[in-house]
């Protein structure tokens, strides 16, 4: 007892790692003073057990944290009922307790003070009986969640309708519900010096090859932050070409997403917390693949995903194309139309690259501004910005009716790929200035740059663009179009390493 | 670090090589109507040469580019070699560089000096060899698809308003300009592969030399064949040696509903001539740090790049002599780099390793 006689005195210094002592109230003298100092949430209730030789009990546990009604039906009452034989003490009564009375599946021994604290500050109420160095963990969790609802974000018209939520361990069990296969593997680590966030790799270990894993785990291994409060920090800290715009990791919302890119080799990362589950490597294509491409007949699927490419073309170069056109090359536009431009270029007294910039401005502001804003203000933002100002704007010779158009149709084309319009923005205003310098030529530079760029990208050691940069048929069945089920027979051949069968053998009524 | 290309994007990278920037020069013109043949005789004349690099690179099995050449030449004769050929990818990458800022000037920026699109060629080949060979050839198989889609294209188009008459009589004139055509054509640009040999690190097999230089090759040849004789056909023998740029001119004459096509050609001219210059840029850098022993090419690719800009601006100062030099001195210094130079390698090579596979037997 000398060491707790001389600390006693002086204040509690930190014992995060000490052993529990067998005495009761050294034990709680600690976790008042230090473990869980200056927290009113955290309740310890007294109790005593019955019998001849009734033992003092406390079970910690921090309010809203767990399901009291749990505690008291599981843990409360069978203690307080029990008696335990004379005999047992210290380790071998808590084993007994633990083992006969405590009516719970998730229940483990503790022995330290810190692990004490960190069970507690995720839901697990800690039971300490006196006379015994150890402690039971009961796993009681039970906060406020929020229902397995559709993602707004990626909601679809044929699909499933579930979507991830902030619970972990609901993510990994609706990922699983998809994947149900023992080659189905699911590795934890633990984030953030302060938050200590739990984290789960998933993969399936037939098929995706186990260096990927090794090296996913390596960089969250590598982390170190305070705090994870969202996948996207995470995302941030193990990005590949972190000063590139374009995205090198995937996130989504939906657990058939992310069972899919588990099929075809992925790894997906789900971060407790966050209803975001992200999925490496990303390659180029991801952006414009949408899971209703693979739900829907092949035909429409393809033609969807056309237009995504399509859109994403308009989106990027129409205001560099038309500048380009009127300012350099007008011999390129049907007769017509030349004259219709022109005319109504008439009285505007700014040159094409001003009007763009000006236009495409007040449109980035407008949609700024629309998102934040609950809905009926949104709409009646978009209605100004629509109507009133693109009109006023043309009466009043500010721009060209043409500009209203062409910039109408390339933020309208935006948002046909969402997880790549924020930098069809920064693209724009690229191909904008070269185009306006160098004409057709500068926005050819342009696109020579950009494709550079991605030809220059890896993430996680797969080339960004890799399945648009071979000319294997095999490969590219999945990227412009979406081929029939029935000939896509095998996984990516950069991704899935292991197994690349995907269909067993000749399947599907129409196959060839 | 060693870099490997893949067999298939290697064969694009070369098709792209000798598509390059000859999509719009009235290449063959002395051949006249039978410009056709004179494709098809430099077709058949380059193929040997083209099989003689891919056998030279195969008999290094596989091993990195410079360590390769070691063991077949020795230290300093492979190290002199690289220095003559940096200095002709150089120069090559200069006239490409060149080559599009005329044309640029004279299609569509007369006003804006030659020396900005130089400067902007020059910035971006830069980035693009130091990102290495490796990016090149995905670059390259990326934008294949873009010239492939506008070839195919204007080829259909330009059937419409194309005249096969112009191909009679064939042979008028006997043999001899079919013959000139053929030569022409062998010094610009087909035997110009023989700076692709540089810039290959290793292969992926034995095989692979022979699988990326031979039907890349042949199909740009094919390429080349069908573009600049249906182009002939649409503007007539005759005229298709006075333009600068018959093959543009050939696809302005399509009209769709009052919408002219001729720019399109000028982009794929430009992605084209933008993976050649990158390309020689490349080899010169990496024949340049092998000849002086450096670790790392990328930090010679800098003074490279910015001296094609003057280069460019110097070597060729007009189009006219573009032309000329294109006909009289280009094909004298062409010749020792794209035939002497290979032959002699090919027969070291073969001497050198059938005596070491002598020696490995005997020993």
């Amino acid at each position: 007892m000398f060491f707790w006689q001389k600390t006693k005195k002086n204040a509690p210094q930190p014992r995060g790692l000490d052993d529990l002592n067998p005495s009761l109230e050294i034990n709680l003298h600690w976790l008042k003073a230090d473990i869980l100092a200056s927290d009113e949430t955290i309740v310890y209730r007294r109790f005593k057990t019955s019998g001849a030789k009734a033992r003092d009990c406390v079970l910690v546990y921090a309010d809203n944290m767990v399901k009291h009604e749990f505690l008291s039906q599981f843990v409360l009452r069978p203690m307080m009922q029990s008696s335990p034989p004379k005999h047992l003490r210290g380790e071998e009564l808590i084993r007994y307790l633990s083992a006969n009375v405590i009516e719970s599946d998730g229940s483990e021994l503790v022995a330290r003070y810190g692990e004490i604290g960190d069970k507690i500050m995720n839901g697990v109420a800690v039971l300490l009986v006196d006379g015994c160095p150890l402690g039971i963990a009961v796993d009681a969790k039970g906060w406020p969640k929020r229902a397995v609802t559709e993602p707004p974000s990626e909601s679809v018209v044929r699909g499933p309708r579930t979507g991830f939520s902030e619970d972990l361990g609901v993510n990994i069990s609706l990922v699983r519900l998809k994947l149900s296969s023992p080659n189905f593997k699911t590795r934890f680590l633990y984030v953030g010096t302060q938050t200590k966030t739990k984290v789960a790799i998933l993969y399936l270990d037939n098929v995706t090859s186990l260096d990927l894993v090794e090296e996913v785990a390596r960089r969250i291994d590598a982390i170190e932050i305070d705090a994870v409060l969202d996948s996207g920090y995470i995302q941030e800290m193990i990005r590949d070409a972190p000063y590139s715009p374009f995205p090198t990791i995937g996130h989504t919302e939906r657990p058939d997403v992310a069972a899919a890119k588990i099929l075809e080799g992925r790894v997906a990362v789900l971060v407790d917390g966050s209803p975001f589950a992200l999925t490496v490597p990303y390659l180029l294509v991801e952006a414009f693949q949408v899971n209703e491409d693979y739900y829907n007949q092949w035909m429409v699927g393809s033609f969807h995903r056309l237009i995504r490419y399509i859109s994403y073309f308009i989106t990027t170069s129409t205001p560099a194309i038309y500048i380009a056109l009127i300012s350099y090359h007008p011999q390129l536009i049907p007769t017509n139309l030349v004259v219709s431009i022109s005319a109504s270029r008439k009285n505007v007294p700014f040159p094409g690259i001003v009007e763009v910039i000006l236009m495409g401005l007040v449109f980035e502001i407008l949609r700024e501004g629309g998102v934040r804003l609950p809905r009926p203000i949104g709409q009646a933002i978009s209605i100004v910005g629509a109507i009133v100002l693109g009109e006023a704007a043309v009466s009043a010779s500010l721009v060209s009716a043409p500009m209203i158009i062409v910039v109408g149709v390339t933020g309208v084309a935006g948002f046909v790929n969402p997880a790549l319009n924020d930098i069809a923005v920064l693209i724009r205003l690229l191909f904008v200035f070269l185009a306006a310098g160098l004409g057709l030529y500068g926005y050819v530079f342009g696109t020579i740059a950009i494709v550079l760029l991605l030809s220059s990208m890896e993430s996680f050691g797969v080339p960004y663009l890799s399945t648009m940069t071979t000319i294997r048929p095999q490969d590219i069945k999945d990227t412009v179009v979406r081929v029939p089920w029935w000939q896509m027979r095998l996984r990516p051949r950069y991704l899935a390493t292991k197994d690349r069968q995907r269909l067993q053998r000749r399947t599907g009524s129409k196959g060839p | 670090m060693r870099e490997h290309v893949p067999d298939d994007q290697g064969m694009i990278l070369v098709l792209l090589f000798v598509v390059g920037n000859t999509l719009v020069f009235g290449l063959g013109g002395v051949a006249g109507p039978d410009i056709w043949l004179a494709f098809l005789t430099a077709t058949v004349m380059a193929l040997p040469m083209i099989l003689l690099m891919a056998r030279v690179r195969s008999l290094m099995q596989g091993a990195a580019l410079y360590s390769g050449l070691e063991q077949v030449f020795g230290k300093w004769p492979s190290r002199g070699l690289a220095l003559v050929y940096a200095l002709y990818a150089w120069r090559l990458s200069c006239f490409v560089v060149s080559d599009v800022s005329n044309f640029v000037q004279a299609i569509a920026l007369p006003n804006t000096p030659k020396v900005v699109v130089a400067s902007i060629l020059a910035l971006l080949m830069l980035w693009a060899a130091k990102e290495g060979v490796e990016v090149l050839a995905r670059f390259a198989v990326v934008m294949s698809k873009v010239v492939f889609a506008v070839l195919l294209v204007t080829f259909i188009l330009l059937l419409s308003v194309a005249n096969p008459a112009e191909f009679l009589p064939v042979m008028y004139d006997g043999a001899k300009p079919v013959f000139l055509g053929a030569f022409q054509l062998l010094d610009f640009p087909f035997l110009e592969v023989v700076v692709l040999f540089w810039v290959f690190d290793c292969f992926s097999s034995k095989r692979s030399p022979f699988k990326v230089f031979v039907p890349g090759f042949l199909s740009a040849a094919l390429i080349l064949l069908v573009m600049t004789s249906t182009s002939l056909a649409v503007v007539g023998a005759d005229r298709y040696s006075v333009f600068y740029f018959p093959i543009w001119t050939a696809v302005s004459r399509i009209n769709v509903s009052t919408m002219r096509l001729e720019a399109i050609v000028g982009v794929t001219f430009a992605i084209g001539s933008f993976l050649k210059m990158a390309v020689c840029l490349l080899a010169a850098s990496r024949c340049v740090t092998y000849a002086f022993g450096f670790s790392d090419y990328r930090f010679v690719v800098t003074p490279l790049a910015l001296a094609v800009i003057p280069g460019s601006q110097w070597l060729i100062t007009t189009l006219m002599e573009v032309e000329k030099s294109a006909i009289k001195t280009y094909p004298t210094s062409a010749t020792i780099y794209q035939v002497v130079l290979p032959v002699v390698f090919w027969v070291v090579a073969e001497i050198r390793v059938a005596k070491a596979r002598h020696q490995g037997k005997g020993g």
